[in-house]
């Protein structure tokens, strides 16, 4: 409740804004702060939510200053007209973008951005037809109903929008969409296991976020009045991500915070009395903090290089007579002592000071969930014929065949590099067989998407785990259900009636998964927190949560202490309990022979038995293979 | 050889490891057995630099290796073969045998190529593959690279983290061969372990590790046969099964 | 118009060669750290001032030398303020923070030389020499020239020095490569300092043909990137190939269709690659087993 208060008093004072503002020039500042922290949201949403570091929204902020000027100026459209027609024109370009973005991660993304934003800028410096190239085009502020927008009236659409935007990105980052868009941050292979498709994740990421800063860019065009091609460019890319950085990520105070930053420092480095107050207090605070850690042996005279510079940044503002020169410096200064002091941003930083300890404590146990979670459900066979994977010239599989029956769990064992995990892979659509063929049921998956495959009913855990680590406990349950919602994208935004039910229903649902793999008392923290053997039952809890018809298991014992297993074990034997087909690939034969109905023994590539736990241990084919060792080890 | 004094260290605030006390004498193979999360791979990365400690310190043939990054507690003799073997895969696996041999400071030719032959004398396949791709190798070949780029930086003391994680039986019997053999040799060796029994089939001298500490320690042969150990900690492995 | 193609193709390729030399600099430093130095131009900026001003006193010839050690100090600074300080955070800290320490170079160059674009004396004559019916100024020579020696020097000292391989293992496998003695983080220093100084040595290379001034770089800085990219940021042949892509496309753009745009099919060529291929052309894919 104490943030709502928050929210409120700031949201009032910024109402007040015209009455309290001296002068025009500070209304003005005041608009292009929320202007900015609107274009601010939307990037966030691709930071701070997607995890990319996108150098072109300055394209997108230009496309939708353009289009919301054109518009404007040469069809006379009414204000919410043109920066409806902003935020769609910018959205369609955001989507895009989002193709030859869709596979690039860190410096590749960030390229991928920059360039479509530079193509962008020469467009609209050499369409001089329509843009008026680089001589620029005059914007005047268009009229709302009727009457004229003074300075006054545009601060206060702009706060409406502002308030708008704060609302509905703040829906749309609780709701599933912002849920998988974070997924995309933590493995985007899991995301598609869940049955989500991680390019249509991706593609709404990009154009939900270049709406929102189509929208800034309109109402920028009409805070200015005029605009030229020039005006949107690189610099204006670093000073949102300066902004945005400094804010804090994925956090909206942290993009108004940034934008109040971004446009008043500059304001505030023209006054050299104020700046030399800030310049001598950063030097003893920075000489504080390198002295206190150096005392205490952390690190050696390299610490105190930040400490020498803010010395020295100190010293020479009582040299200068004015800052104008050196502002940039300072401005480039302050931004390496904000990356290295508050990596988190202002907010963030702010926020882990005052954030209370995550409630660890769990509510009472949703009895009937967890009933839900033994419901019996109908399995599926699964049937591979024939099957056989390349890669390059390597035959990692060749000719495998195989059935796994409901309600039964089929062990899949073999020396390492036998192909167990190419199995798993093949079934899930990460690798597609060139030869054979694969049916869920009556379905073949051959050539589907792992996401398609998911929604046919098939769920995994992986070798290697696959959590989304920053994401809370009960999140990465949430992400397994996103495809239990009705609910649309709009519902979400709105937060309609249909919508909180349905949220409501499935956080008890990811509640009893997790009472069913006995996390429920862990729900809040982040994933990456917990100890490794608690981190694989998540995984089976996520996988549960797509209700599968068929549950691969990758290696779901490796790295558990014995008392874990057993623990593992009784989960598995209820979940066949249900009814479900289940494929375990283990190492630990103990457990295998205990769980599996059937086996079916992998040695280079090719199935060399099938059987009953008692026929397969006493192949002969199995000893030399897999078991042989026993004797060598003796 | 090697002393561990007191030794705490973990990952941010919270310490993974408390206290431990243990010695190593020279021509030991000691090994360090526990579950998963006990803190084994832990202590390995503390005494090998790669971690601070929070407390204690680390002895090395009379040297504190107190706060020395891994670089320069290599280059005092102490070879770490990391869990997941940590190959340099796009190199060449004599590339990453040389690369064994950096922190020398006796790297003459002559020096080099004795131990060169003579790895390549106790792994023949690595001969054979000398000019392949370090990442191409098969997991029972990469664990051996690993072994050999450890020996030939010629190291007083060789600690080797899970050198099974990942492999079939098999190859796993292999490897410990290796191990029986560098120990013959008069090797001093750490060896940590989560399948107890192949560890305290070829150590002298053997700890246990649960939460964090030591709660048991012994020569190896007595803790094979003690009752508490065997069902605590032998479970579950590969080899037990015929 | 099509007499006058080897005439655009050989500026093409100069271009190119340059874009490609700054391209090899952001390979260099990415295999060590999976970082790049994101002021890569204003260390081009910096490098070719210093040349201006070096050059009166030593002549061209002997200025080279001192202006590419002085770049590798640059990059010494750039790691330790802007690099190692966040490479361990997750976020991508090191972007901001070299855009960061990209703006004081500017703003302190600025200051001493002044904000306008300087001439820089050629240290050759402005004979055109003929080359299979194209005319190629000596300048044009030197450019090419000079880029792919150095880049020749770096990719043989990478391949037959054990230092050369120490740098590739740190690009492997960090933590193994400190086990082995390798000390990663002097690597990682020496990297961003071979990385500065060819972006330094680039700058001196092309302030003949363009003008020297703080802003120089930035353009260039950004089409090198675009090669980087194009060609995969963990190939060295890459960023050549690269180089020569954008190059070459942007002097055909330039000739046939329009300065304007000449930019923009390069770009286009970078956006479709990286659509099939996002790795890069000759990029490596770092397979992550599920």
């Amino acid at each position: 409740m104490r943030a709502l208060h928050l929210t409120l008093a700031v949201f009032a004072l910024m109402a007040s804004v015209p009455l309290l503002a001296p002068n025009a020039y500070y209304l003005h500042l005041a608009t292009v702060v929320l202007v900015f922290a609107v274009a601010l949201l939307g990037l966030d949403i691709i930071i701070g939510h997607v995890g990319e570091i996108s150098l072109g929204h300055f394209g997108l902020f230009a496309i939708g200053a353009y289009t919301a000027g054109l518009l404007s100026v040469d069809a006379g459209a009414p204000l919410a007209v043109a920066l409806i027609a902003a935020g769609a024109v910018s959205a369609g370009f955001g989507a895009v973008l989002a193709f030859p973005a869709l596979r690039t991660h860190g410096p590749y993304f960030a390229m991928v951005t920059l360039a479509f934003a530079s193509i962008v800028q020469v467009v609209l410096n050499e369409w001089t037809g329509l843009t008026r190239g680089a001589r620029g085009l005059a914007v005047p502020k268009p009229p709302l109903l009727g009457a004229t927008l003074d300075a006054a009236g545009f601060y206060l659409v702009v706060f409406v929008v502002f308030a708008l935007v704060w609302i509905l990105v703040g829906n749309l980052a609780a709701s599933r969409y912002g849920r998988s868009f974070q997924a995309l941050q933590g493995s985007t292979i899991a995301l598609e296991s869940l049955g989500v498709s991680a390019t249509a994740s991706k593609i709404l990421a990009f154009c939900l976020s270049a709406a929102v800063t189509g929208v800034a860019g309109g109402l920028y065009a009409f805070s200015e009045e005029y605009i030229t091609p020039q005006a949107f460019n690189f610099d204006l890319t670093v000073v949102f991500l300066l902004a945005l950085i400094v804010g804090g990520r994925a956090n909206r105070w942290g993009a108004l915070v940034g934008a109040v930053v971004a446009v008043w420092l500059p304001n505030l480095l023209g006054d050299i009395a104020a700046f030399r107050v800030m310049a001598v207090a950063a030097a003893v605070l920075i000489l504080g903090a390198t002295a206190r850690s150096v005392a205490r042996g952390r690190h050696g005279w390299s610490a105190w290089i930040p400490a020498a510079v803010a010395v020295a940044v100190a010293v020479t503002a009582f040299q200068l007579e004015t800052m104008t020169e050196q502002r940039l410096s300072v401005f480039g200064l302050l931004l390496l002592g904000a990356i290295a002091y508050l990596p988190e941003g202002l907010v963030g930083t702010l926020a882990a000071v005052w954030r209370p300890e995550p409630d660890s404590t769990s509510g009472p146990l949703p009895e009937r969930g967890a009933a839900a979670v033994a419901e019996p459900v109908d399995g599926t066979p699964v049937t591979v014929r024939g099957v056989t994977v390349r890669f390059g010239g390597l035959r990692a599989m060749s000719d495998v065949s195989t059935r796994i029956e409901t309600a039964s769990v089929h062990g899949l064992i073999g020396p390492n590099g036998a192909g167990k995990s190419t199995f798993v892979n093949t079934l899930t659509g990460l690798y597609t067989p060139s030869a054979g063929d694969i049916r869920i049921g009556d379905t073949s998956i051959v050539g589907a998407s792992p996401a398609q495959i998911a929604r046919l009913g098939v769920a995994r855990t992986f070798q290697n785990i696959q959590l989304f680590g920053h994401m809370s406990v009960i999140e990465n349950v949430l992400v397994g259900l996103h495809l239990a919602y009705r609910s649309n994208l709009v519902d979400a935004l709105v937060r309609s009636r249909r919508y909180r039910c349905e949220e409501r229903e499935n956080r008890e649902r990811a509640q009893a998964l997790l009472a069913f793999v006995g996390l429920a008392g862990a729900a809040n923290q982040d994933a990456r927190s917990l100890p490794y053997g608690q981190q694989r039952l998540l995984e089976i809890a996520r996988a549960l949560a797509t209700e599968p018809k068929v549950l691969l298991l990758d290696e779901p014992a490796a790295g558990l202490l014995p008392s874990d297993i057993d623990a593992l074990m009784a989960i598995l034997r209820r979940v066949r309990a249900g009814g479900r087909t289940l494929l375990l690939i283990e190492h630990h034969m103990d457990m295998v022979m205990a769980l599996c109905d059937r086996i079916t023994v992998l040695d280079f590539g090719e199935k060399i038995a099938e059987g009953s736990p008692d026929e397969v241990t006493s192949d002969p084919k199995v000893v030399e293979a897999y078991l042989g060792a026993t004797e060598a080890a003796a | 050889m090697l002393t561990i004094e007191k030794l705490s260290a973990g990952y941010g605030r919270a310490d993974v490891i408390h206290n431990l006390d243990m010695k190593v004498h020279q021509g030991q193979l000691v090994c360090l057995i526990g579950g998963n999360g006990a803190g084994k791979t832990t202590t390995l990365r503390t005494i090998s630099g790669m971690l601070r400690p929070s407390g204690g310190r680390v002895l090395l043939d009379g040297h504190d290796l107190r706060g020395l990054p891994s670089h320069r507690v290599s280059a005092l003799g102490l070879a770490h073969v990391p869990e997941g073997r940590k190959l340099f895969g796009s190199l060449s696996v004599m590339d990453n045998l040389r690369l064994g041999a950096f922190a020398r400071k006796d790297r003459v030719r002559g020096a080099l190529s004795f131990d060169l032959d003579f790895v390549l004398e106790v792994f023949p396949l690595l001969r054979e593959r000398r000019s392949q791709q370090a990442g191409t190798l098969s997991g029972g070949e990469q664990q051996m690279l690993a072994i050999a780029r450890a020996l030939m930086a010629r190291p007083q003391v060789m600690v080797l983290d899970e050198p099974s994680l990942g492999l079939a039986p098999k190859l796993i019997a292999e490897v410990y061969a290796i191990i029986a053999r560098l120990r013959a040799e008069g090797r001093t060796m750490v060896i940590v372990e989560q399948f107890a029994n192949l560890a305290l089939a070829v150590a002298d001298h053997a700890y246990v590790m649960a939460n964090g500490c030591i709660v048991r320690e012994g020569p190896a042969r007595q803790l094979r046969d003690d009752e508490s150990v065997r069902n605590a900690y032998l479970g579950g492995h590969p080899l037990e099964l015929a | 118009m099509l007499d006058v193609l080897p005439q655009v193709l050989v500026s093409g390729i100069t271009l190119g060669t340059i874009y490609g030399l700054i391209a090899f600099g952001y390979q260099l430093t990415y295999v060590t750290s999976r970082t790049v130095n994101f002021g890569q131009g204003e260390a081009l900026a910096v490098g070719a001032l210093v040349g201006l001003s070096l050059t009166p006193m030593l002549g061209y010839w002997a200025m080279l030398p001192v202006v590419i050690v002085f770049g590798g100090l640059y990059g010494l600074v750039v790691e330790r303020i802007a690099v190692r300080p966040t490479l361990d955070s997750p976020s991508e800290g090191w972007i901001l923070a070299t855009i960061a320490f990209g703006i004081v170079a500017k703003n302190v160059s600025e200051n001493i030389w002044g904000k306008e674009d300087l001439p820089f004396p050629s240290p050759l004559p402005p004979l055109p020499i003929e080359i299979g019916g194209a005319f190629v100024m000596p300048t044009e020579l030197l450019i090419v020239g000079g880029a792919l020696l150095l880049m020749v020097a770096i990719e043989l000292f990478n391949r037959f020095t054990l230092l050369g391989r120490a740098f590739a293992a740190t690009a492997d496998e960090r933590e193994a490569a400190g086990l082995v003695g390798i000390d990663t983080e002097k690597v990682i220093s020496g990297s961003f300092a071979l990385s500065c100084a060819t972006a330094a040595c680039a700058g001196v290379l092309v302030a003949p043909v363009t003008l020297t001034g703080p802003g120089m770089g930035l353009v260039l800085a950004l089409k090198g990137f675009s090669a980087a990219i194009l060609g995969g940021l963990t190939s060295g042949l890459g960023a050549v190939v690269g180089g020569l892509l954008i190059g070459i496309a942007e002097a055909l753009t330039a000739f046939y269709i329009s300065t304007g745009y000449k930019e923009v099919p390069g770009l286009l060529i970078l956006l479709a690659a990286l659509t099939l291929k996002p790795e890069g052309l000759f990029g490596r894919v770092l397979a992550k087993k599920v």
